[in-house]
């Protein structure tokens, strides 16, 4: 237990800071939904498709004003494709980062893991650190997934609190296995630079599925940003147990290089 | 009874040629353990192969009369100061000891308490301003206010001013006195030498020589012969054991290992050869730089 609120200790301001900007987004996105309508200028995207006939050839002028002011006035899309699609997404990327980039490879570099595990056994240390990171992980995915239900009766907006199980679920799995990912990275590495390197570009390289058709069912924040929820209303439970299951076999993994690690 | 016990240990590192053999080991419960070795020899990796820190390829190692992963029933018995003293650079003196407070088990508030008076640090001082002497005796208070049976410092006196460097020897003797084990590395030969009842001599990740310092020095004589001389050379190959031999100036000088008579049969019949007054410096240096392969363990 000391060992955990050691841990909890070493995140509190990058929670903190990122609790911050979650619930600054939140306001600002979820809570301004009408500020967002005046920055688009119906007139002006007229003017500019006047300037681009070969838009009009693909897609009639009328039908392109037409769906775009549905999908305006559609708050519930506004709120999923802002909220869950882009702002909350991009924030549990870099939560996900943060509570986890540092975790062993910050220790390693300082040379103070040598005084953890004189006094501390190696699966108290792995239980302590991965204890600290992921609730951190949890409790940054539950309120983000919860704002819209909480700020629904404020700013006249559905958003039912099944919902927010439902989008919390996607995100949490899907961030518990980016968080087992930039875990591994700290583990392996003896100083930061590393696992924040490797983190960016191994979260790049998961944007690719998205790109390619065929291999849409691998692009991991389709299910983060749950995209199945909101067209169909159901959670992707195959997609959530492969997730569980890889996040599994990563820490298992960890843990197996941990317990016969040199410092 | 011993403390340490080590039985055919090896270990290994990927990319590097260094490796550790240690064939056999037996250190004494309560004594004072040095371990001498030049930069590279595997002291550091030795005390850490011994708190499980750096894993063995192979061999057998008790600690404590437990096997020494047995990290559950040995982490509050044991208690370790490593080479590089790093702690939390961002926490004051004092957080960091509130730190050790919490997670070091067994540890003992007095103890730490009368250790600053020893190792005085201010306690609101930020440990990334600590110099490194100040960083080893903050160190040493967390390493001895942990009440363990078997203490391993890797180089407890580098960076000390001499009264800290006294201080800390006492309170090693302390220590062994009342009946606990202290195994220490350190290139301070003439502070292990008035400290230590047994040690252990590493060259190339290999026992060089060990054995209790007292029996070492009966045991052991330093002779020069005066000119090149094959007769004096197998004079002693066949009396004694040859530990180590080097060149000084146009002199050889030789380590060797034989019984109380020795010195006397060999003054008899080898007047060229001549014994040398030595401490462990010289014993130490010898070994070191010598080509010889041999090396003694002296119980």
């Amino acid at each position: 237990m000391p060992l955990f609120l050691k841990e909890l200790a070493d995140l509190r301001w990058r929670f903190l800071i990122l609790i911050i900007l979650l619930l600054g987004l939140a306001y600002l996105i979820l809570g301004h939904y009408e500020l967002f309508l005046s920055m688009i200028d119906l007139q002006e995207i007229e003017q500019g498709i006047q300037q681009a006939p070969w838009i009009k050839r693909f897609y009639g002028e009328q039908n392109l004003l037409h769906e775009l002011q549905q999908i305006m006035d559609n708050k519930q899309l506004y709120i999923w494709s802002q909220w869950f699609g882009k702002n909350l997404l991009q924030l549990v990327l870099l939560a996900v980062i943060l509570f986890a980039f540092s975790t062993f490879a910050r220790e390693r570099e300082q040379g103070t893991l040598h005084f953890l595990m004189t006094n501390c056994s190696r699966k108290e240390i792995f239980a302590a650190k991965l204890a600290a990171g992921s609730v951190c992980t949890l409790l940054f995915c539950a309120l983000g997934a919860w704002l819209p239900a909480i700020l629904a009766p404020l700013y006249d907006f559905a958003f039912t609190s099944s919902q927010a199980v439902q989008y919390g679920v996607q995100l949490t799995a899907a961030a518990l296995f980016l968080y087992s990912i930039v875990w591994f990275l700290s583990l392996v590495s003896t100083d930061v630079v590393k696992p924040l390197l490797g983190s960016i570009v191994i979260f790049a390289l998961l944007s690719i599925p998205g790109r390619i058709a065929s291999i849409q069912s691998l692009y991991i924040y389709r299910y983060m940003s749950g995209t199945d929820i909101f067209f169909s209303g159901q959670i992707h439970w195959p997609a959530i147990l492969v997730l569980l299951l890889l996040t599994t076999i990563l820490l298992y993994g960890s843990w197996k290089y941990f317990e016969q690690m040199d410092i | 009874m011993p403390a340490v016990e080590m039985h055919d240990v090896y270990k290994s590192f990927k990319n590097s040629h260094f490796d550790l053999k240690i064939d056999e080991l037996q250190i004494q419960k309560g004594s004072i353990f040095g371990v001498l070795g030049p930069n590279g020899a595997g002291k550091s990796t030795l005390l850490k192969i011994l708190m499980d820190l750096v894993k063995a390829d192979k061999g057998q190692i008790r600690l404590l009369d437990c096997k020494h992963q047995e990290r559950s029933r040995l982490q509050a018995r044991t208690a370790f100061m490593p080479e590089n003293k790093d702690l939390y650079a961002s926490l004051t003196v004092e957080q960091m000891l509130d730190l050790a407070a919490r997670l070091v088990p067994g540890w003992r508030q007095q103890k730490a308490s009368h250790l600053l008076t020893l190792f005085p640090l201010r306690s609101e001082q930020k440990i990334s301003t600590l110099s490194w002497g100040e960083k080893t005796q903050l160190y040493t208070i967390i390493t001895f206010a942990k009440a363990a049976d078997l203490y391993l410092l890797d180089e407890p006196t580098r960076g000390l001013d001499p009264v800290m460097q006294e201080r800390m020897l006492s309170l090693i003797k302390e220590e062994s006195i009342d009946g606990h084990t202290i195994i220490f590395s350190s290139h301070q030969i003439a502070e292990l030498e008035e400290t230590i009842d047994a040690l252990m001599i590493l060259k190339q990740g290999r026992i060089a020589l060990s054995g209790e310092l007292d029996l070492l020095k009966e045991n052991c004589f330093l002779l020069a012969s005066t000119t090149p001389d094959h007769s004096a050379r197998s004079w002693l190959e066949q009396h004694a054991r040859i530990l180590g031999c080097r060149h000084v100036g146009e002199h050889l000088i030789y380590l060797c290992q034989s019984d109380a008579s020795f010195q006397e049969r060999t003054q008899k019949n080898q007047p060229q050869l001549q014994f040398l007054d030595f401490g462990l410096k010289q014993l130490f240096i010898t070994l070191v730089e010598s080509e010889e392969d041999n090396h003694a363990f002296i119980p």
